[in-house]
């Protein structure tokens, strides 16, 4: 009942935040927990919120334990799709171009600057919203989406000057 | 590449499909789980996982009793009360009849009714004589007030532990909640019925277990969900996991027909710009360790499970523990744990980064 409702929706947070090669994992994290913490649930209309605070403290919990372990390699499918790609579907292309550029540097981000990026475009909340998913202020959580999108930004500006020196040599 | 970009990469980040066998696993996952509880667990104080703070309200309000030291455990006594007084028994007490030429409170209702009253919230509730009730203890999870569990049956404090936040053997037991939903839902709702207790809305409903919920297979919940106030409510449950269900609804239903209520004893308070025991500040800090935000819980039988909640999902920390007019050595005492499980949050962050 609780978990069909609310499984996809926390596994998809976990996605946004740990890729989905390890969601599954915290999103049973999650739920263990918030089965085990439940007596700290006193609103019922409250849960869904609750359930999601949970899921982001398990991701961020699951990142800095996959720092102090190392990083497995990712085997996640879409990798190397661009080079299957028929030249037609330009808008495809250049979408999984951008995701070969921007996963690496979505990985390099802290765990709180994945969260918030995730809450806030991953999964539409408000940066109101992220905040007190986050248990922090609105200026914080702002401060923290700036940074994350500057070190993609910065990502990007890396990787069309290296394509811009490629073309030219 | 330009920020449309970026973002449009982020939100593809939400839209991963689930795998198939993802409910499965997680019920699985759940049910592996250990301390897999009955519904008692539902009605802790949320306590377990803030050790320190447990103890430091304990200490708050054991400060203006007389009341027996964290984990002490006696064998019952036959005290003839129907208004128990803080005392050093911390088991469970059942008491002969003492005003035979006065009807006893609750007389209309049981045929031979013994009371008990919470000071910390303010009730006095009847019962059947024979059974048990708790007077006030501490535990190693917190404060036990007065009046809180029943049972038809002798139960013993001494059990209570973090995986046992409840006596064993306890039919019958009362919770201050803060507002909206009392605990949530736990299982499928079977019935549920607004009506009046005490003079206040309320909400009587019955719980059973549903697969993905919280509740053991074939566990039914039954509680009244009252409103003490904008920021509180009290629920008193029941259920099938201990004695007779029927039985344990029927004196339950009893016991909220006789249920009154009454100002709350206050066991310390402000003092000019003093905070008194019986209280605990906490603060939240922001990644520059800036204070942000700080948090005054004021005496009640009841923990601060708000506090207690920030304390584990923001990562706060107890940051002051007040002292009162008595008692200072005892506060002071604890405010150094209460530092020490700041110092141990701190360290948790730092080997997180």
């Amino acid at each position: 009942m609780l978990v069909e409702r609310h499984a996809a929706d926390t596994y998809r947070l976990a996605a946004a935040i740990v890729g989905p090669f390890d969601a599954g994992d915290v999103t049973q994290e999650t739920f263990v927990a918030a089965w085990q913490q439940l007596p700290r649930l006193r609103d019922a209309d409250a849960f869904a919120p609750w359930l999601r605070r949970i899921c982001v403290n398990r991701s961020r919990n699951w990142l800095r334990g996959v720092n102090r372990r190392g990083r497995p390699v990712s085997l996640d499918a879409d990798d190397g799709l661009a080079s299957r790609l028929p030249d037609t579907r330009r808008d495809f292309r250049a979408a999984v171009e951008a995701r070969m550029v921007l996963e690496p540097a979505f990985e390099q981000l802290s765990p709180d600057q994945r969260a918030v990026l995730a809450l806030h475009y991953s999964m539409g909340l408000s940066i109101a919203e992220a905040a007190d998913a986050l248990g922090i202020r609105v200026g914080t959580a702002k401060s923290r989406l700036n940074a994350g999108l500057n070190a993609l930004r910065g990502s990007v500006i890396g990787s069309d000057s290296d394509a811009q020196t490629e073309a030219a040599s | 590449m330009n920020d449309d970009q970026i973002v449009e990469y982020l939100r593809s980040r939400g839209r991963a499909e689930p795998p198939l066998d993802l409910v499965s696993s997680v019920m699985d996952a759940v049910d592996r789980a250990p301390q897999r509880r009955s519904w008692f667990a539902a009605f802790v104080p949320a306590l377990a996982a803030a050790g320190a703070v447990a103890v430091i309200l304990a200490v708050a309000v054991l400060i203006g009793q007389d009341g027996p030291p964290s984990g002490s455990t006696q064998s019952p006594t036959q005290e003839p009360s129907s208004s128990p007084t803080p005392s050093a028994t911390t088991t469970p007490t059942t008491a002969p009849s003492s005003e035979p030429t006065q009807e006893p409170f609750g007389a209309s209702v049981f045929d031979d009714p013994d009371s008990c009253e919470d000071d910390s919230v303010g009730y006095r509730v009847a019962f059947p004589d024979a059974w048990w009730w708790n007077e006030p203890f501490a535990s190693e999870i917190g404060p036990h007030p007065n009046c809180r569990y029943f049972a038809s049956e002798f139960f013993d404090a001494a059990t209570v532990s973090r995986e046992q936040p409840i006596p064993e053997g306890v039919a019958i037991s009362a919770l201050v909640v803060p507002p909206d939903g009392g605990l949530g839902q736990l299982g499928e709702v079977v019935s549920s019925e607004e009506l009046t207790v005490a003079g206040r809305p309320a909400t009587r409903e019955e719980q059973e277990y549903a697969p993905g919920g919280f509740l053991v297979p074939d566990e039914r919940v039954y509680r009244y969900v009252i409103e003490l106030s904008e920021d509180r409510q009290l629920v008193f449950s029941t259920g099938n996991q201990v004695g007779d269900y029927e039985e344990n609804r029927q004196v339950l239903d009893g016991m909220m027909e006789t249920l009154e209520l009454f100002e709350p004893d206050a066991i310390c308070g402000p003092d000019g710009d003093r905070f008194v025991c019986g209280q605990i500040i906490v603060g939240l800090r922001d990644d520059a360790g800036e204070p942000i935000e700080t948090v005054v819980e004021r005496n009640g039988g009841d923990p601060a499970t708000d506090i207690i909640d920030r304390l584990d999902e923001v990562g706060a920390y107890v940051i002051a523990v007040p002292h009162g007019t008595e008692g200072d050595e005892i506060s002071r005492y604890r405010l150094d744990e209460a530092v020490a499980y700041a110092d141990l949050n701190e360290a948790e962050g730092e080997l997180a980064e």
